[in-house]
């Protein structure tokens, strides 16, 4: 909007309130100073400069930063552990996401109702939000060490021999995937109660006069009344899952074998223990990019599928 | 938050394949409670094997099979561990960085709010966006 913009709105030139127009535009930028300025050291400034580095080859200490050109992009396409990566964090987004959407949804079904216990039952779903990342990776690495972990001693019970879990690849990152499914129910089941709050009852009913069964109406009311919320939770979940660190860093630091690097993972090893800042800053744009396209690919299946009612 | 569909959810079971009636007389329950048990128990179960292992001795907490019922309820882990490390410090820290976080978000964004919502100037649309 610029200032001829809202002079004609405001009227015309000489006019008094053209004045106040004037005053507007200062006392406006004395009020939103503070909070710019901060987003833009902290937020815009970083953002610009990680692009920049992208294409230089730098690592932060030495002052020699020279550029070159698309090099970073073109290692990444060369280095296998970059394809493992984005391997394991689309595997990892493409179990975490629908498991957690699908656990948190029946959860929330089955807490939407008025029987006793319910206020136990949904305070223990919600319990698992409160938990910091550091104590859910704990206790998880503790229930799942492979020689003491009481995971192994259920197993046991029913007759499966002791598995490796964090110490096996082929394990480690299914076992992550379990943690942060835990890790997100509580979120995912306050959304779908609120939503589910929301659906109407004169629905339900008429849908029942007219002789539909419990699951008929879920799958033909209550679901297509749901499907805001699930927008919203797949999307949100997805950004989480694409980036993925905290848990990983914390029980297993990207092994055994690279088993569980997912991309911010790798981005964090390049940068903060390679040094190699340019190659970390190529791929969090690489990163960006692919959030952004299945961001997009997400909003535009579900404009199909999402039921807005109004 | 209370269930508010839960009458119609009821009524639409009754005019299911199953009467309620039926239903009422074999369980004396909500059938939901047999599937909330469950996952409350798996829910919940990372919190309290953290409880339980925290009034373990270190031979209890290390022993395979693990000790599901802790023989002494050893409660000088907790000032043992309070003793371990300078938690005031750290309680310290969490409680500056959180007051600060909250403090200077509320005033600067109620600040930014307030004038994006009253007045009009020079990119306005352009930073509110």
């Amino acid at each position: 909007m610029t200032v001829s913009h809202i002079s004609a709105r405001r009227g015309r030139p000489g006019d008094v309130r053209r004045k106040v127009a004037d005053s507007e535009q200062f006392t406006g930028w004395a009020f939103v100073t503070p909070a710019v300025v901060i987003i833009g050291l902290f937020g815009a400034a970083p953002i610009v400069w990680s692009a920049l580095m992208s294409f230089q080859r730098s690592n932060l200490l030495s002052p020699s930063t020279p550029f070159i050109g698309l090099a970073n992009y073109r290692q990444m396409v060369h280095d296998p552990v970059v394809v493992q990566a984005i391997q394991h964090t689309l595997i990892y987004t493409a179990l975490f996401v629908p498991g957690t959407m699908i656990v948190g949804l029946f959860l929330a079904v089955a807490m939407n109702r008025k029987i006793r216990f319910i206020s136990v039952y949904r305070t223990a779903a919600y319990a698992t939000m409160a938990v910091s990342t550091i104590s859910e990776a704990i206790v998880f690495i503790w229930l799942f060490d492979p020689s003491y972990g009481v995971v192994n001693y259920f197993l046991s019970r029913i007759g499966v021999p002791p598995q490796q879990f964090l110490n096996s690849p082929s394990q480690a990152l299914y076992v992550i995937v379990l943690m942060t499914i835990w890790g997100w129910t509580g979120f995912a089941v306050v959304i779908y109660l609120a939503a589910l709050q929301g659906v109407p009852q004169t629905l339900l009913e008429a849908a029942a006069i007219d002789g539909a069964g419990p699951w008929r109406t879920f799958r033909r009311i209550t679901l297509p009344l749901l499907s805001p919320a699930s927008l919203f939770l797949a999307v949100w979940l997805t950004i989480n899952a694409l980036q993925l660190f905290d848990e990983v860093y914390l029980s297993t630091q990207g092994g055994p074998l690279n088993a569980t690097t997912v991309l911010v993972y790798y981005l964090y090893n390049q940068a903060f223990q390679q040094f190699n800042f340019g190659y970390a800053s190529a791929i969090a744009y690489f990163l960006f990019l692919v959030i952004i396209v299945i961001t997009v690919i997400q909003f535009r299946v579900a404009r199909r599928f999402t039921y807005y009612r109004s | 938050m209370t269930a508010t569909s839960a009458p119609a959810r009821s009524k639409v079971a009754a005019r299911g394949s199953v009467p309620a009636a039926r239903r009422r007389r074999r369980l004396p329950f909500s059938p939901w409670h047999l599937v909330l048990v469950p996952a409350t128990l798996v829910l919940l179960f990372p919190f309290a094997w953290l409880l339980i292992t925290s009034v373990e001795t270190p031979a209890e907490a290390l022993h395979f099979p693990p000790v599901l019922t802790p023989h002494v309820l050893r409660f000088a882990n907790y000032p043992d561990a309070l003793a371990s490390a300078p938690f005031g410090r750290f309680f310290t820290n969490s409680a500056i960085v959180a007051v600060a976080t909250v403090l200077s978000n509320l005033v600067l964004c109620s600040l930014a709010g307030y004038a994006f919502a009253r007045f009009r100037f020079l990119g306005r649309t352009a930073l509110s966006r």
